[in-house]
């Protein structure tokens, strides 16, 4: 594999970046990955949190995948943990809603009511 | 489906569900041939799937009696004038090779390949990848030796993500090309 020094230089980076936080992630990221949150673009919904979590610099957050939860119609669905505080999920996730979810709730620490579902 | 991207990612799912930890996808084309080959370390098939797996009844789920992922692959590839082909892995699972004919009008999109490989590295961390792009098929992705070089880092840390999304459009980037090229669809990817 190429680039593995490039990987090394950024696993460096992140491990100095969660070492400030003690070794914590700031918060866990879960995407609804089963086949409705595919047809409903959680592809994209993905791809959009690591765009703009990448745009913040924000390093210390895990984002992780999971199958149907059985909430069809408000797919995709997002569940966002914030360390020490219990997930809020959120449904009908599009980009726009990415956004507002990064910079509000992972940024800001303040969860975005709108888009709380259950 | 509407690209080859999600037939991917469903013949990985169906590794991950098999139980597989090692998964080998490689990409090889040529003049107007696209081959996608799959072969993982599962348990490969059932003596009940065995005689026909491509058959739509015969299926390894157990919450209902039709499997139709390699149904539609096949049907996606012989549509172009291509094939499927399958048999047993050197690893020990499931081998399959799906060919198209890409020039072909019923030839489907590419779609965002990195988008599958993405979302199967976090959707079945147990599973690993090991991508070959390229007639040389060289190996440019091994999530096992990513997660060797990262340690404790996740491979679900964002940054990193990030990092292996860039790197893989990159090393697909002449698929793309080519596929652009070649394709008698002008729908616009989405």
């Amino acid at each position: 594999m190429k680039s593995l020094d490039e990987l090394r230089k950024i696993r460096d980076e992140v491990k100095k970046n969660l070492e400030m936080r003690a070794g914590e992630h700031r918060a866990k990221i879960v995407v609804g990955m089963g086949t409705c949150g595919i047809a409903a673009g959680a592809r994209e919904t993905m791809r959009a949190f690591l765009e703009a979590l990448d745009a913040a610099a924000i390093t210390d957050v895990a984002v992780t995948a999971t199958g149907c939860a059985g909430f069809c119609d408000q797919e995709p669905l997002v569940d966002v943990e914030m360390k020490g505080q219990p997930a809020v999920r959120y449904g009908r996730v599009d980009t726009a809603a990415v956004r507002k979810s990064v910079q509000e709730h992972i940024v800001g620490g303040k969860k975005v009511d709108a888009l709380v579902i259950g | 489906m509407k690209d080859l991207s999600l037939h991917l990612l469903d013949i990985l799912e169906n590794s991950a569900k098999a139980g597989a930890t090692e998964v080998a996808i490689r990409l090889a084309w040529g003049k107007e041939w696209l081959d996608l080959e799959i072969a993982d370390n599962g348990p490969g098939f059932p003596d009940s799937v065995k005689a026909d797996p491509t058959d739509p009844f015969r299926t390894t789920r157990t919450e209902r009696k039709v499997g139709l992922g390699l149904a539609l692959l096949r049907a996606a590839a012989e549509q172009t004038g291509g094939s499927l082909e399958l048999g047993t892995a050197k690893e020990g699972g499931v081998w399959l090779r799906a060919r198209f004919q890409f020039n072909h009008l019923d030839a489907k999109p590419l779609g965002r390949l990195e988008d599958a490989l993405n979302a199967a590295m976090l959707a079945w961390p147990k599973l690993n990848l090991s991508v070959r792009i390229g007639p040389d098929r060289e190996e440019v992705l091994n999530t096992k030796e990513i997660k060797a070089q990262l340690g404790d880092v996740e491979i679900g840390n964002s940054q990193v993500q990030v990092f292996l999304y860039q790197l893989l459009r990159q090393e697909l980037a002449p698929l793309y090309e080519w596929a652009a090229a070649l394709s008698l669809n002008t729908g616009k990817p989405e």
